[in-house]
C-alpha cells in the first residue's frame, strides 16, 4: 500500500500539526521564562561515543546502523546522553548552573504490542551543575508549570529516590525494582512528606515546591525507584489521572556527564509531546 | 492527593474479570470484602455491571484481554491468571496472588509405551508461543511452533503436532486425548493487577482493598 506510513510513525496533517506546534510553542515557553537555552543534537549519533553512558534498555531500544564507512550510528534515543556528551565537548567553561532545553523526536525500537511508537516527540531540560535540592525543586517546578500552561488539571507528580532501596533485602529490592509487588510483599508506600520524614533534602524539596504553591500536585512514592544505574539521587514522574498516563520522567543523574570526562551533578526531565497532544 | 487531604474521586474503581474458570471465584472473593451485585444479573450475557455500593464496576473480560484493559487505563484493577501476565509481558502491576484457579502449564505427548524424546525441530502446538519457546529456549532446542486458539489436546492425535503445551488444572483432559506430561513449564494462579498509573491516582482504596483480600488469601 503505497499511502501507508511505517510501524510506530505518524505524519502531522495541518489540523493535526497546528496542535502540536501549539503544545511546543506553550511548552518552549515556560522553558524559556525559566531562563532554559534552546539545544538541539544532531538525529545521528556514533553509538560507541553514547553507548558507555547509555542504560542497557535503552541501549537496546536505540536504532542502529552502520554508515559508509562501516561505523555504527544511531538516531537519537534520548536527549540527555548527546546533552551530556555536548556540554563536556564544548560548554565545560561556561559559568555553571547550564541551563537547557529542547523539543525534538527520539527514536527507538518498540517491541511490544502495546508501545507502538518509534519516533516520539520529546520536550524537556537539563539543569547541569548544581547538586542542590533548590536544582530539584526548580525543575519539578518547572515540569508542573508547564502542565499548568498546557491546560491540565488533573495531573500529578510522584516523587521517588534511588535511597527507597536502603535498608532492604536483595530479594525486596529486586522486586520492588521491577515493579512485582507480589513478590516484594506489599505495595510500596505512598502519600504525602510524612512518609520521607527520615529524608532531609526530600522534605526541603517539598518545602519548596509547596512555597511556589505546588504541593497539591505532588506525591511522594517508595515505588518510584528505577534505573538506578543512571539516577543517582530523587527520580520523578508526572502522569495524567484521565489518560491513566505517564507522560515524562525525570531525576537527578550526577555520574553521567563523568562518563563524557567532564565530572558535573545534573537534573533535569523530558515530556513526551506524544503523550500529551491527544 | 499527597498532603494528608486526599481528595475523593466520585467515579468508579473499575475492576477487569478473566471469563471462564476464574470469574465465578473472583465473584465469590469480591462478595467476601463487600462488593456484591444483584443477584438477577445474568453473567452468560452481561459483560459489565456495578456494585450495590455504586463504587465499583466489574468488567467481564476474555483472560488474554484482562492486561490490554487494564494496561490503557479501561480497567484499573484486574483478576487474571499469572499464565496470561507471562504470556503477554505487559506493563502492569502484579499486587497479590490470590491463590485459586491452580493450574500448571505442561508439556505433554502422546501416552504409550516409548515416552516422547526431545529433540531439536519438534512440532510443538500451543496457545502459548511465547512461554513455549523461551521454555525450548532454555533447554536450547529448536522448535517448529504451531499457534492455536484452542482444544490444543487435540493436536499430537491428528499427527498436526508432535508434543502440546497447555494449562491444565487435573489432568483429566490431557488422559481424555491420550496424552501424559511431560514436564511443567510454570504453575499458575489467580493474580490481583493493577494499572500503575491508577495505583498512584487510587491508591487509598486500592491499598485498602488490597489489604482487605491479603487477609482473606
Amino acid at each position: 500500500m503505497k499511502t501507508l506510513t511505517p510501524f510506530g510513525v505518524t505524519e502531522y496533517i495541518p489540523s493535526e500539526a497546528k496542535k502540536h506546534k501549539e503544545v511546543s510553542v506553550s511548552l518552549l515557553r515556560v522553558f524559556e521564562k525559566n531562563k532554559y537555552q534552546l539545544i538541539r543534537t544532531p538525529t545521528l549519533e556514533y553509538y560507541d561515543s553514547l553507548a558507555p553512558a547509555m542504560g542497557p534498555v535503552l541501549k537496546e531500544k536505540a536504532i542502529r546502523f552502520f554508515d559508509h564507512k562501516g561505523q555504527l550510528l544511531l538516531l537519537r534515543a534520548d536527549h540527555t546522553t548527546p546533552i551530556a556528551r555536548i556540554v563536556s565537548a564544548r560548554m565545560r567553561d561556561e559559568a555553571l548552573p547550564i541551563r537547557l532545553c529542547y523539543l525534538d523526536p527520539v527514536f527507538r525500537n518498540e517491541f511490544t504490542e502495546s508501545h507502538k511508537e518509534v519516533e516520539v516527540f520529546q520536550a524537556g531540560l537539563e539543569l547541569i551543575g548544581s547538586d542542590t535540592v533548590a536544582a530539584e525543586i526548580e525543575v519539578i517546578g518547572t515540569c508542573i508549570q508547564s502542565m499548568i500552561e498546557l491546560g491540565f488539571e488533573d495531573f500529578g507528580v510522584d516523587i521517588g529516590h534511588t535511597r527507597f532501596i536502603d535498608g532492604l533485602s536483595e530479594e525486596k529490592r529486586h522486586a520492588l525494582i521491577k515493579g512485582d509487588y507480589i513478590a516484594f510483599g506489599d505495595i510500596p508506600e505512598r502519600g504525602g512528606v510524612e512518609i520521607v520524614s527520615d529524608l532531609p533534602d526530600l522534605n526541603e524539596l517539598y518545602q519548596g515546591l509547596k512555597k511556589l504553591g505546588y504541593e497539591k500536585y505532588v506525591a511522594f512514592n517508595k515505588g518510584l525507584v528505577r534505573d538506578l544505574s543512571y539516577y543517582s539521587g530523587t527520580i520523578f514522574e508526572c502522569h495524567i489521572q484521565d489518560r491513566r498516563q505517564s507522560v515524562g520522567t525525570g531525576g537527578r543523574y550526577d555520574t553521567l556527564l563523568s562518563k563524557f570526562g567532564f565530572d558535573c551533578p545534573a537534573v533535569g526531565f523530558a515530556l513526551s509531546l506524544n503523550m500529551l497532544v491527544k | 492527593m499527597g498532603t494528608t487531604a486526599e481528595l475523593v474521586k466520585q467515579e468508579s474503581l473499575t475492576i477487569a474479570l478473566a471469563k471462564g474458570y476464574l470469574f465465578k471465584e473472583a465473584l465469590i472473593l469480591l462478595k467476601k470484602v463487600g462488593i456484591e451485585f444483584d443477584i438477577d444479573i445474568n453473567w452468560d450475557r452481561r459483560l459489565s455491571a456495578v456494585d450495590k455500593t455504586g463504587k465499583i464496576t466489574v468488567l467481564q473480560v476474555r483472560p488474554w484481554d484482562v492486561p490490554e484493559y487494564i494496561e490503557h487505563g479501561a480497567a484499573d484493577l484486574g483478576v487474571v491468571g499469572r499464565d496470561v501476565l507471562i504470556e503477554k509481558d505487559s506493563a502492569i502491576s502484579p499486587l497479590l496472588d490470590l491463590k485459586f484457579g491452580d493450574c500448571k502449564l505442561v508439556l505433554a505427548g502422546l501416552s504409550g509405551n516409548s515416552p516422547v524424546q526431545l529433540r531439536h525441530n519438534m512440532r510443538v502446538a500451543t496457545k502459548y508461543p511465547h512461554s513455549t519457546e523461551e521454555y525450548f529456549r532454555k533447554k536450547g532446542l529448536k522448535i517448529r511452533l504451531i499457534k492455536l486458539y484452542g482444544a490444543v489436546e487435540l493436536a499430537p492425535l491428528t499427527g498436526l503436532s508432535d508434543v502440546i503445551s497447555d494449562l491444565t488444572a487435573t489432568g483429566k483432559t490431557l488422559k481424555e486425548n491420550q496424552l501424559s506430561i511431560m514436564d511443567t513449564i510454570y504453575e499458575t494462579t489467580a493474580l490481583l493487577v493493577a494499572n500503575p498509573v491508577s495505583l498512584k491516582f487510587r491508591y487509598q482504596e486500592i491499598s485498602l482493598l488490597l489489604n482487605e483480600l491479603r487477609a482473606l488469601v
